[in-house]
């Protein structure tokens, strides 16, 4: 299986399936730097997602952004290597508005914010697409590296 | 009455896809477009109606085959998603600029 450790603290919902105010729920799992586990991952965010009550809009556009920063981990921070691993956080809260924290640590190559142009609009481009819909999706995108790699923390208040 | 008449008849080939469009089958997806391509076809429209996710992998594959076939004298024509996250997707990277995109593939066809 993809996922190498699961830990799961879910104290989102009552009892009557409602959601509960000023609760938190986290899920932290490693996945292999693969395309294929980038949709487990951004499979993990939507149903996150979709069981905190979020709406289908919210959903897709968080679990995209989500996908778009693992690819590019998996296309340009490992690029190529398969051994490299994706350590996935992802956090909810309810305090009372519906927050969703992500990071995604990598040991690829740090990022290279030069090679991140705003996509030119009128000429229609093949990539440079997935980070401008990242930053445009979300409320916030952070990136670091550190001497455990790269960190993207990516937020969004529904 | 001296008459000259011509009847043209233009071949369209309509794809489309029945499931998520990403990073992981988007290869195949540009493949499959470009053996089409390669046999003839040179007017497109790509239904991504029944597209439930759309990623840059995937909309790269488009902006490809669409400068192919503008290159070939031909074109390609885009039926929007029918989720709304998606079809917002397009608007934010301005694809309702660069492509004629309907609400139908058969109103694609008349964009030809």
């Amino acid at each position: 299986m993809l996922i190498k450790a699961l830990m799961d603290k879910d104290r989102l919902t009552h009892e009557d399936g409602e959601p509960a105010a000023n609760t938190e729920s986290t899920v932290e799992f490693i996945a292999p730097a693969t395309f294929a586990a980038v949709r487990v991952i951004d499979s993990a965010v939507s149903n996150l997602l979709i069981r905190a009550g979020a709406d289908e809009f919210n959903v897709y556009n968080v679990q995209l952004a989500a996908h778009e920063i693992c690819t590019n981990i998996v296309r340009h921070a490992y690029a190529g290597r398969d051994d490299g691993t994706i350590a996935v956080l992802l956090r909810i809260s309810h305090t009372p508005r519906l927050v969703i924290q992500i990071e995604l640590r990598d040991q690829g190559r740090p990022f290279d914010s030069q090679s991140a142009a705003v996509p030119d609009f009128d000429q229609p481009q093949e990539g440079g697409y997935g980070l401008f819909l990242a930053r445009a999706l979300l409320d916030e995108l952070h990136y670091r590296c550190d001497e455990r790699g790269n960190l993207w923390q990516l937020l969004k208040r529904l | 009455m001296k008459l000259v008449i011509c009847e043209h008849v233009l071949r369209v080939t309509i794809v489309a896809p029945q499931e998520r469009v990403d990073v992981v089958n988007a290869a195949e997806l540009r493949q499959q477009l470009m053996q089409l391509f390669e046999s003839g076809a040179a007017n497109f429209v790509i239904d991504l109606s029944e597209v439930p996710f759309l990623d840059s992998s995937g909309m790269a594959v488009l902006v490809s085959i669409l400068k192919r076939t503008r290159q070939a004298g031909g074109d390609v024509k885009l039926v929007w998603p029918r989720i709304e996250a998606a079809r917002r997707i397009l608007n934010l990277t301005k694809f309702d600029r660069v492509f004629d995109i309907a609400d139908t593939a058969e109103a694609a066809l008349k964009l030809f």
